[in-house]
């Protein structure tokens, strides 16, 4: 693990995500990328995993067995825990609760949701039967002492109910105030493992040691929910790679964005949550790092959605205690916005007459017009065609002629001559549309976090978005996009990013005026962190590959939303406390202007944070040797495309991937056609090709 | 393109833009004033009206503030025509309900012109609740106060705010009178930066689309939200609805009285026309301002009628008006009623009315879309106590938990139960606090957190469940305040034969056992808990809580939809399975028989659904009962012999100008003991007199037709009066 990254210059890492429709794969042998790509197989995961790694293998020249025996790592992303959650798929969980407090799951902190129609306000979703839920004695008070001992008899003669009539695979342990005392919760655990030991058991203290019972508890619920499909999967996968040869090391990536191992992933399924967008956001640092970047605002277009996330300062946002619908959850992803704007996206005209585009997708079945499978509803994709920016003839490299006529007519049709448009005007109204759409999501993860997207790039991966990029940039004032070497793998290359992340969040709600509580607080941090280092170590981590960092979230007290800041990596001192408090003061003034911080009130730091990383060595692509081709040498040839700024169709450029250079450079406005990606250069643009051979869009100087 | 065409584009690009305006506002406030009221509980508004006061855009969680900030702002405008004078920089403090720019006085907004250069482009108006505003009452909210000077600060628009910084005098006298004023102070300022980014960021939509552009789009847009709405009205029948309800005031050691309010609606080609009435004001907190008037009666018109694609903007006001009658009623209150809870209790029973009116003309639209928007009234109350004093951590606690008034139900809907927990109409986006927090601040153990069994109004489609909850103070000696409730005596009616729901209550458990209990290592749950039960009045000017006193504060539900016997047996079995509701319930209220084992017993709720039918009407039904064609639509008009006829069995009731309620069989009960019978809670009047329910069954197929809650000795509720079609010349649409 101490070895340096390159110096077995034939090591293998391979990065797999397991997506919706494909399974991608990043296979890096020595400094050379390859890519695989399969169609993701339901009935065994692991079989569309290897069938895309033999397509990388091939790529390289090598065996299956012999890339696999090559590979120091092998990460993995995956879709399972997120789809059991959407479709609400899982196992029969028993939930055991203090007794009085069973109904919490059915307010579930509160169903009401801000919009104004009444259809829409419905419960949260029941993930277990009410009759699987159990009420039993015991309780902590609010200083973390023991009121009632956990009635011991009564839990017991309650599981076995639970698992013997009810048939539950699964328990949660949900007690009142366990993350202070998880004296009754681990009483809970002895119980029942004393007379069912084979049941999966989630603690809430365990999965989620915070404040505030709603969002430990469903945590809780969703980790055994989510528990066997997760186990089969995590099983099924590790088994077969190593069958097929894998000699190194396996690992998970959690939608937090780093790996954990198998064993941890079994007893914590619910941090792979999100993992695929974690990805992509994981690899959009990597890839800004090395250009030098420190801010940068991400976008992925794929058939269905547009996904944006932030990076400030080269750290990737946490989203703190995400919410899934009507579930208020513990787990920490990386902050990624998902709004209703792909290739697929309908176009639409609403009750008041106002043309629409989205949220509603046509999917891959029927897709858009254009594909010719049945679908009538014009699409974004179908928009394009019709404006010239997609070949019609070239997509997916020519493997998929699209029908530019069945666009038209759907364009017409069934959206523009409501407004007496021909085609070409609905494409636009649909571009403008689109493009608006996806700028006001980009706008708001920058400026509801207090951010100017003006001080930031935009890298913009994913097939479909590099037609849009440099638009949705201009609106925001943005002056550089970058779009990424094999963008349509970029989630499966950020993987290999990837290194072991443990998170440990404990409530200690400490006065910072009240030094008695100092050693109280230095030693629980003193225990969380030999707690995940002492896994980390077990992960066959040494002490010089673990990083430890500490932070708290602090606030006023009164306030009921914290700021997270760092804290010195050592035990804390009285001269610290103060200090603390300062530096909250002015984060507090820096992010939410000057003069806003509450004067005479104590601040608190509420929850303490160890995130101990462990570094794993990363595969090095080399860079290319710059050697520009003339512009004239890259073209292949004009087609006529409407330009949405100048409101006219024009003969444009069209420009060759394949011989776009390293170092060559083209002006606007022109096409560029990758094999299944197209990108736009507006006009007034250039569009340069770098050594790690992405391309960067520049507004030119005027 | 042609011209007129680019122009919708353009329209919805703007749209967005201005969306994006009132948002970044929003924001602007939550970040910098960090009130847990802003930030957690959404009490808070931010909007852009143009130059002749109309809306442009509005980001609110609390609805009513549509009614206040159109209120507050047109104020202001007047008062800068009599001044002659604005200057770029001036902002006006409003929080007085007889001016309706609030509904209540802890609603303070903070009103600012935006300008582009010289050029006044329209007014910025932001607004939060406090936490508090001086005076008798927390939070501006005084239930002992006889008159308006008693309740708080009132500021009827006040310029106290010059080149975007709030006058130093204006300051010192602001700090001077209220109890926490840091955070008010801070509040103040947070909506001036508010006013100040929505500033900026129009100035910046100006630049891009040209002030002439932004005109037009804006009329537009207005234009377009008024065509869609008038499209929906329009397709209600035209005529006059008709409905009474009931506000509760035990109050200032009083008598337990019941104040008659009533609302009229008419319907005029695509116009709506509200016209309320009530009782002399009191000298009690309820009298509602015509700010919470006029939001809580665009509150429900939100909920029922702003579905789909309907933004909001200054268009949505214009087929409306809304009539408070004469001056010196409790929906039309003079100076000095208090008002500090109006918004709360004539208010929301202004919702509760404008919801039934709206369901009456609905059912009896043409229009299946519009047909499915009926549904049963929510709950609408506030179950709610306001403690304060020491705690456990030798600071002070203000223990207002809005636990209560958020865990109360929905109306059923036409297509699924009312919400559980869905708080009060006015309120989207409401959350429910976690008790580990209320348990670390304050001196307070919870010891359960319940859905109230049979809370839902029973129908084929059951109101919106209610939440339970008891805490004790478990850590000092004493806390005090005062305690409200608006919703205990006359509950929120259902409709098309759907049943009302529970009333809400709260209770004292003096001396309790409880150390008892936990030394045996028993939760204190309520069938184990003893002590003394003591019932105060509904509006408590001030409540002491002694050490292990414990607090129950049960919410109310929503009313159902449709007649419960149409609710599928095996729905109702799940829900005793549940313990949503009793067993005793499931028999009594639906004629479901549901065994020790939670199983259905078909065979005999088939008899016990006979003999509830025969039991409605004193005899064996003529026909079957069937559901009717559209859910919740109990009662049709036939067009061609315009004369009313039960949906369910087709069944003869009368001529249209009749009402259908004099064809019905009528069973009238007092409330107390209908809902003994049906295992619900509604607190018994102390006095005469009674509360009642009035049930009216289709004499052929025992259908319920129509469930009323009204007081005994009152008028029969009315029926829809509609005009013949061709009396009214429609109006030209759009």
């Amino acid at each position: 693990m101490s070895t340096p990254p390159s110096a077995a210059a034939q090591d293998a890492f391979i990065g797999v995500d397991v997506g919706g429709t494909h399974t991608d794969v990043a296979a890096v042998v020595g400094d050379r990328l390859e890519r695989g790509k399969a169609l993701t197989t339901y009935d065994d995961f692991s079989r569309g995993v290897l069938d895309a790694v033999a397509v990388a293998a091939e790529r390289h020249g090598l065996s299956l067995a012999a890339l696999l025996a090559r590979t120091r790592l092998f990460v993995n992303g995956t879709t399972v825990v997120t789809n059991a959650l959407t479709t609400l798929t899982g196992s029969r969980v028993g939930v055991i609760v203090t007794a009085g407090f069973k109904d919490s799951f059915r307010f579930a902190g509160g169903a009401r949701q801000a919009v104004f129609d009444d259809h829409l306000q419905v419960n949260a979703p029941d993930i277990f039967s009410r009759r699987a839920l159990l009420e039993v004695d015991e309780r902590v008070d609010w200083a973390g002492q023991v009121l009632a001992p956990l009635d011991r008899a009564a839990l017991a003669a309650g599981v076995d109910r639970l698992v013997e009539q009810e048939g539950v695979e699964a328990l949660a342990v949900c007690f009142l105030n366990s993350f202070l005392n998880p004296a009754n919760e681990l009483a809970a655990l002895e119980v029942i493992q004393a007379r069912h030991r084979e049941l999966f058991v989630t603690l809430s203290h365990a999965v989620f040691p915070v404040r505030g019972e709603n969002r430990r508890w469903t945590t809780a619920v969703l980790n055994s929910f989510v528990q066997q499909g997760a186990q089969a999967y995590l099983d099924a996968l590790a088994a077969r790679l190593r069958e097929a040869g894998l000699a190194g090391g396996l690992a998970f990536f959690q939608g937090l964005g780093g790996g954990i191992s198998h064993g941890r992933a079994r007893d914590y399924p619910l941090a792979l949550l999100g993992s695929g967008p974690a990805g992509g956001a994981l690899g959009a640092n990597a890839l800004a790092k090395r250009l030098g970047a420190k801010h940068v605002l991400i976008g992925d277009m794929g058939g269905t959605s547009f996904d944006t996330g932030i990076i400030v300062d080269n750290r990737l946002h946490i989203d703190k205690h995400v919410d899934l619908g009507l579930l208020h959850t513990g787990v920490n992803i990386v902050d990624v916005v998902s709004v209703g704007a792909g290739g697929g996206s309908i176009a639409w005209v609403g009750e008041r007459g106002v043309p629409q585009v989205g949220p509603m997708s046509a999917k891959s079945t029927p897709g858009p017009a254009c594909y010719g499978r049945g679908g009538t509803a014009p699409t974004v994709t179908d928009a394009m065609v019709t404006l010239g920016f997609i070949d019609p003839a070239g997509y997916l490299g020519g493997r998929f002629p699209l029908d530019g006529a069945l666009a038209e007519h759907a364009l017409v049709e069934n959206f523009g001559a409501r407004f007496g448009w021909n085609a070409e005007d609905a494409a636009a109204a649909i571009h403008d549309l689109v493009v608006v759409n996806m700028a006001d999501a980009v706008r708001e993860v920058s400026v509801e976090k207090g951010h100017d997207p003006r001080e930031f790039l935009f890298l913009a991966y994913g097939g479909t978005l590099p037609m849009f990029a440099m638009q949705i940039a201009e609106r925001l004032h943005i002056d550089t996009v970058v779009v990424p070497h094999m963008s349509s793998v970029f989630c499966a290359l950020g993987l290999l990013a990837a290194d072991f992340v443990l998170r440990s969040d404990r409530t200690v709600a400490w006065d910072l005026s009240n030094l008695a509580q100092l050693d109280e607080v230095n030693a629980l941090a003193a225990q969380m962190e030999a707690e995940t280092r002492s896994e980390m170590r077990a992960e066959g981590f040494t002490d010089a590959d673990i990083e430890v960092q500490r932070s708290a979230d602090c606030r006023f007290l009164g306030q009921s939303y914290e700021l997270n800041l760092p804290l010195p990596p050592r035990p804390l001192t009285a001269e610290d406390a103060p200090r603390i408090a300062q530096e909250f003061f002015a984060l507090y003034e820096r992010t939410y202007g000057a003069g806003t911080a509450w004067q005479g009130v104590p601040t608190q730091l509420l929850t303490l944070t160890i995130t101990v990383t462990g570094r794993r060595p990363h595969p090095d692509v080399r860079r290319a040797v710059t050697r520009p081709t003339p512009a004239a040498e890259i073209q292949t040839g004009t087609r006529a495309v409407y330009l949405p700024s100048e409101r006219r169709r024009r003969e444009i450029p069209i420009y060759a991937d394949q011989r776009f250079t390293p170092g060559s450079e083209i002006e606007g406005p022109a096409i560029i056609d990758a094999n299944d990606t197209t990108l736009f250069v507006p006009p007034g643009c250039r569009a340069r090709r770098d050594e790690l051979e992405n391309y960067v869009l520049t507004r030119s100087p005027a | 393109m042609n011209r007129r065409d680019d122009d919708i584009l353009g329209a919805e690009i703007h749209r967005k833009a201005l969306a994006n305006l009132t948002n970044e506002m929003a924001i602007a406030l939550r970040r910098t004033s960090g009130s847990p009221i802003v930030v957690e509980a959404m009490d808070f508004s931010t909007c852009l009206l143009d130059a002749d006061v109309e809306h442009l855009g509005f980001a609110a969680y609390v609805l009513f503030h549509l009614g206040t900030s159109l209120l507050g702002t047109r104020f202001v405008a007047e008062r800068v025509k009599e001044i002659g004078e604005v200057r770029p920089g001036d902002g006006w403090i409003v929080n007085d309900p007889y001016d309706g720019g609030a509904a209540h006085q802890g609603d303070v907004a903070v009103i600012m012109p935006m300008f582009r250069r010289a050029e006044l482009l329209g007014w910025g108006f932001v607004n939060m609740h406090m936490l508090d505003m001086g005076g008798g009452g927390l939070s501006g909210i005084a239930p002992g106060a006889h008159d308006v000077y008693a309740e708080c600060l009132r500021f009827p628009a006040v310029r106290m705010i010059r080149d975007g910084k709030l006058e130093r005098e204006w300051e010192q006298f602001i700090r001077a009178n209220v109890r926490a004023p840091g955070p008010v102070l801070n509040d103040l300022r947070s909506m001036i930066a508010a006013n100040n980014v929505g500033n900026r960021k129009l100035s910046e939509v100006v630049e891009r689309f040209g002030l002439e552009r932004h005109r037009r789009y804006a009329a537009l847009n207005k234009d377009i939200t008024e065509r869609v709405l008038r499209e929906r009205i329009a397709k209600l029948p035209d005529g006059v609805y008709e409905t009474v309800e009931w506000n509760e005031w035990d109050g200032h050691d009083g008598g337990d009285q019941l104040l008659e309010l009533g609302l009229r609606m008419e319907v005029r080609g695509s116009d709506l026309k509200f016209t309320y009435r009530g009782a002399p004001q009191i000298d009690g907190f309820v009298n509602a301002g015509r700010g919470a008037m006029w939001g809580q009666t665009v509150t429900a018109l939100l909920t029922t009628l702003a579905y789909g694609d309907l933004p909001v903007n200054g268009g949505l006001w214009r087929p409306l008006s809304i009539e408070l009658g004469p001056p010196g009623t409790l929906v039309h209150p003079l100076p000095p009623a208090p008002v500090s809870d109006g918004h709360a209790e004539v208010g929301m029973r202004a919702c509760k009315m404008t919801r039934e009116v709206l369901s009456q003309a609905l059912a009896l639209s043409d229009d299946p879309i519009l047909r499915a928007r009926v549904g049963g009234r929510a709950h609408d109350g506030t179950p709610v106590s306001a403690l304060y004093g020491k705690n456990q951590h030798g600071g002070t606690s203000v223990i207002l938990y809005l636990d209560s008034p958020t865990g109360i139900g929905g109306g059923a809907q036409s297509i699924q139960d009312g919400q559980d927990g869905y708080g009060s109409t006015c309120m989207t986006g409401c959350g429910l606090s976690d008790l580990e927090t209320h348990e670390a601040d304050d001196p307070v153990l919870f010891l359960w957190r319940r859905v109230v069994a049979n809370s839902g109004g029973p129908g084929q489609f059951r109101g919106g469940q209610a939440l339970e909850q008891a805490f004790a103070l478990a850590y000092v000696d004493s806390l005090g305040g005062p305690a409200w409730n608006s919703c205990a005596e006359v509950p929120a009616a259902g409709f098309g034969g759907g049943f009302p729901g529970a009333g809400s209550s709260y209770f004292v458990v003096r001396d309790p056992n409880l150390r008892e209990l936990l030394a045996r290592g028993e939760t204190p749950l309520p069938e184990r808990l003893r002590g003394r039960r003591e019932v105060t009045p509904n509006k408590v000017g001030y409540m002491t809580l002694h050490r292990d006193d414990v607090l129950v504060i049960v919410g109310g539900g929503g009313g159902g939809l449709g007649d419960p016997l149409l609710r599928e047996a095996t729905t109702v079995a799940a829900d005793v399975g549940a313990g949503w509701i009793t067993r005793e319930h499931a028999r009594a209220a639906y004629g479901v028989v549901v065994d020790e084992h939670d199983a259905l017993d078909a065979a005999a709720t088939e008899l016990a659904r006979d003999a509830l039918r025969a039991s409605r009407i004193g005899g064996v039904p003529r026909r079957p009962l069937r559901a009717p064609a559209s859910v919740g639509v109990a009662v049709v008009l036939d067009a061609a012999s315009q004369r009313w006829h039960c949906a369910s069995c087709a069944e003869d009731l009368g001529a249209a100008e009749d009402n259908w309620r004099t064809r019905a069989v009528l069973r009238e009960s007092p409330i107390a003991e209908r809902y003994a019978e049906l295992g619900m809670n509604v607190r018994a009047r102390r006095e005469d007199p009674p509360v009642v329910v009035r049930e009216h069954y289709c004499p052929a197929c025992a259908a319920a037709l129509a469930v009323d809650v009204t007081v005994a000795g009152s008028a029969m509720l009315p029926a829809p009066l509609l005009t013949a079609p061709s009396a009214t010349p429609r109006r030209a649409l759009g």
